[in-house]
């Protein structure tokens, strides 16, 4: 059961989507990620015990004690199901639990150990922390009644994931076969919106605003079990003996009932595999393409159809719209009051949005990347139906947005033009600089998950993306800042467009000529 | 029949090492052409060549005229490809999927329906064509990526290992399907180390090893370069390559 609890999760931090130096360096070794832990515990611990010294947050300790359990039960689902959910179609490794001797029992709970020992590292930053603020508050033996505690949710946590596992695989062999056109978008919005929850969590003020309402429904919330082990807590802090033993009891029950039933749905379903998934049951009606009558060739059309029919199907595209909608939202919860900067992050989150979309459109073709090698395609028809499909998708939602927040923030039809102008050309400028990393530093590979750009290809992307539109906006910035008389909205308006366009340009060539050498090598 | 591809003494260099060395190949139009050699031996390269993906470092490539190396897009156009392992899309089905190939050359919706009909239903895929492709066991996808060579009427077919996976219908299928296709002009290259194969429908056979032409002939002709008069073609390569030796490895691995 360890050894296979250690294979798991040597199989998990090497599966990382995001193959940082950190995650490569615990994916060389339990050991070493053992070793992090304990340091990061130390440091962490350390950290807030220097911090908080001098003047212990008594009530917030309390706070952050009562919530832990919580936390980490809700932080275990929300990272595991976020790997399961990365992981590529192209592992059959994940069936080898069918045909080796190891019994559903084993495998559960192999597995949760797995689980936690992926997520050791943050652990053990979120409870050093914790008990950095409570030894310097006096409060350490409570620490370690919430340490406890934590470590029983995690189980709860890695169980719950389990059980999720199983019924929604069962579940979504049965839709796939039978409604997949539909099922296929349903799940990568799910785990947008999973994703989603996890990003938004991570902003700190999120967080901090989380716990304080964690604290509010505990008390409230007595008859939902993930809640108990936080309960416990709270009884031990109002120092209600009984009431924190029966609290921990029926958690230690939660605990052990979420390891029963997710032994018996493994017993019964198994590991998850793909099932076929039908689209349509209609027979098989070639149709003449909508976007050749648009002035598209031939093989651009074929390859914008292509990428507009799939855009849902993959897990992959739910990252790729979480974030972006998380930066766009994110301000909204946390800011205190209005103002203009609020409301461009609807449009900062698109651009972000687009320069995802562009900058992995290469890589997103993995191994099926022969396909466009062997048929008679240009390269610079590529480029232009990759580029012309980001820009195809995003356009509404630029509109959307626009349409939104364009009546609060201007009051004149010229600022208004203004403004549009600016975002169709940034959006436009953002999805062939993407684009054009995108051909620089795709990355094909699919196992043991699918990447789609190298590192320093996103890193350059961001950099250069980001100079590019402070450049192109610096016009109109000028203009709203100093409203100079040398410079007129209508000039402002045709300098960014111009900027815009000549970087837009530039791109768009130097993506063409980097195709051409990948299709050369 | 004319020439249709020609290769002289065409070269290719990868690093340190020659994939490609010197090879000269002459393959007449409406042929059935086999390339057979142990791993590594440049047959993919050779493949790749031809199809324009892979630039050679010196000599000359010609298909039906057209050098891969200055026109790939011209002929990408009169070639079907199937590659060792199907790369298709996994998240289209296989009717989008060869929607995507009808339109990537150009090939008119009318012409298309009936052909992809005919064929979905000889491959026995009839009515899973609106299945993902993910969902679909390795010989469906084979078919698919034969379906998707063949369909676009080619010029010149470049398979390889293009029985793989296959049920025993589905690969007599093929291969009659070849021997029609040659009938009708279309040029094919095929690799594969399943050797009975290669005898059964290849015209002519090139053995390469370690980049270079080692034979060339008719399976009848090579096996005249046996010593035994009742040698198969899999003797004459295991002793053009040297890997003659199999008895005693198989007596150490069972011990």
């Amino acid at each position: 059961m360890i050894k296979l609890a250690q294979i798991l999760a040597l199989s998990s931090l090497r599966a990382s989507s995001s193959q940082s130096f950190i995650k490569r360096l615990l994916g060389r070794g339990l050991r070493l990620n053992l070793r992090l832990s304990i340091t990061l515990f130390v440091g962490s611990s350390l950290a807030t015990y220097g911090a908080t010294a001098s003047s212990p947050p008594q009530q917030s300790l309390y706070q952050l004690l009562v919530a832990l359990p919580l936390l980490l039960m809700f932080l275990s689902v929300v990272y595991t199901i976020m790997f399961e959910m990365n992981r590529s179609v192209n592992t059959p490794s994940v069936d080898a639990v069918n045909w080796l001797p190891i019994t559903p029992a084993e495998y559960v709970v192999a597995s949760s150990l797995s689980s936690a020992y992926s997520v050791l590292p943050l652990l053990s930053i979120i409870l050093g922390a914790a008990l950095g603020i409570a030894l310097a508050a006096g409060a350490a033996h409570l620490w370690v009644i919430a340490a406890l505690l934590s470590m029983l949710a995690l189980a709860a946590g890695s169980f719950i994931v389990e059980i999720i596992l199983s019924i929604t695989s069962r579940a979504a062999r049965r839709i796939y076969k039978q409604k997949g056109r539909l099922a296929l978008p349903l799940a990568t919005l799910f785990n947008t919106a999973v994703i989603f929850i996890f990003v938004v969590m991570f902003n700190f003020q999120v967080l901090i605003n989380s716990l304080k309402w964690v604290m509010d429904i505990v008390g409230l919330a007595w008859f939902i079990p993930p809640v108990w082990l936080s309960l416990a807590m709270e009884k031990y802090l109002e120092a209600d003996l009984a009431g924190g033993l029966l609290f921990t009891l029926l958690g230690a029950l939660f605990v052990f009932s979420g390891f029963l039933i997710s032994t018996a749905l493994r017993t019964r379903y198994w590991a998850v595999y793909e099932a076929e998934i039908r689209i349509t049951d209609s027979s098989y009606t070639p149709k003449p393409s909508i976007f050749a009558k648009l002035g598209f060739t031939p093989g651009e059309s074929a390859i914008i159809r292509k990428e507009l029919k799939s855009f849902l199907r993959r897990r992959e595209m739910a990252a790729f719209i979480a974030v972006p909608a998380a930066v766009a939202i994110i301000p909204f919860l946390t800011a205190s009051r209005a103002s203009l900067a609020l409301y461009l992050q609807p449009t900062v989150g698109l651009l972000l949005f687009a320069l995802l979309l562009s900058a992995t459109s290469i890589g997103r073709e993995g191994e099926a990347f022969l396909n466009l090698l062997i048929a008679p395609l240009r390269p610079g028809e590529i480029i232009r139906a990759k580029a012309a499909t980001t820009i195809i998708v995003a356009s509404p939602a630029m509109a959307l947005i626009l349409a939104a927040t364009l009546p609060v923030i201007v009051s004149s039809w010229n600022s208004a033009l203004a403004l549009v102008v600016a975002g169709y050309t940034a959006l436009v400028e953002t999805v062939m600089i993407g684009t054009y990393f995108s051909s620089r530093f795709p990355d094909f590979t699919t196992a043991p998950r699918a990447r789609f750009i190298r590192p320093l290809g996103m890193f350059l992307t961001m950099i250069t993306a980001a100079t590019a539109l402070a450049a192109t906006a610096t016009p109109l910035y000028i203009y709203a800042a100093l409203k100079p008389e040398w410079l007129p909205i209508q000039a402002a308006t045709l300098l960014t467009t111009a900027i815009g366009a000549g970087i837009s340009i530039a791109a768009y060539r130097g993506a063409k000529k980097t195709i051409t050498r990948l299709f050369q090598s | 029949m004319t020439n249709a591809i020609i290769l002289e003494n065409v070269s290719k260099r990868f690093d340190e090492v020659w994939a490609v060395r010197g090879l000269s190949l002459t393959i007449r139009g409406g042929s059935i052409f086999g390339l057979l050699g142990p791993n590594g031996s440049g047959k993919s390269t050779t493949m790749r060549m031809m199809l324009g993906l892979v630039k050679p470092d010196s000599g000359r490539v010609s298909v039906h005229g057209i050098d891969p190396a200055q026109n790939p897009v011209g002929v990408k156009r009169i070639i079907g490809y199937v590659p060792e392992t199907p790369r298709l899309y996994e998240y289209l089905t296989a009717a989008e999927y060869l929607d995507f190939i009808r339109e990537a050359y150009g090939v008119a919706p009318s012409v298309w329906r009936s052909r992809v009909a005919e064929f979905l239903e000889a491959f026995g895929l009839s009515g899973r064509e609106g299945e993902l492709l993910a969902g679909y066991s390795r010989g469906m996808k084979q078919k698919i990526a034969l379906m998707a060579a063949f369909l676009h009427r080619p010029r010149v077919l470049i398979l390889d290992e293009p029985l793989s996976g296959l049920d025993p219908k589905s690969a007599r299928l093929v291969k009659e399907m070849l021997h029609k296709l040659a009938l009708d002009g279309t040029t094919t290259i095929i690799s594969t180390h399943v050797l009975e194969i290669a005898e059964a429908i290849c015209d002519r056979i090139a053995i390469l090893y370690e980049g270079e032409k080692i034979a060339e002939g008719s399976p009848e002709e090579l096996k005249l370069l046996s010593e035994s008069p009742s040698s198969t073609l899999e003797d004459v390569f295991l002793k053009l390559t040297g890997s003659e030796d199999i008895r005693e490895l198989v007596e150490a691995l069972v011990r």
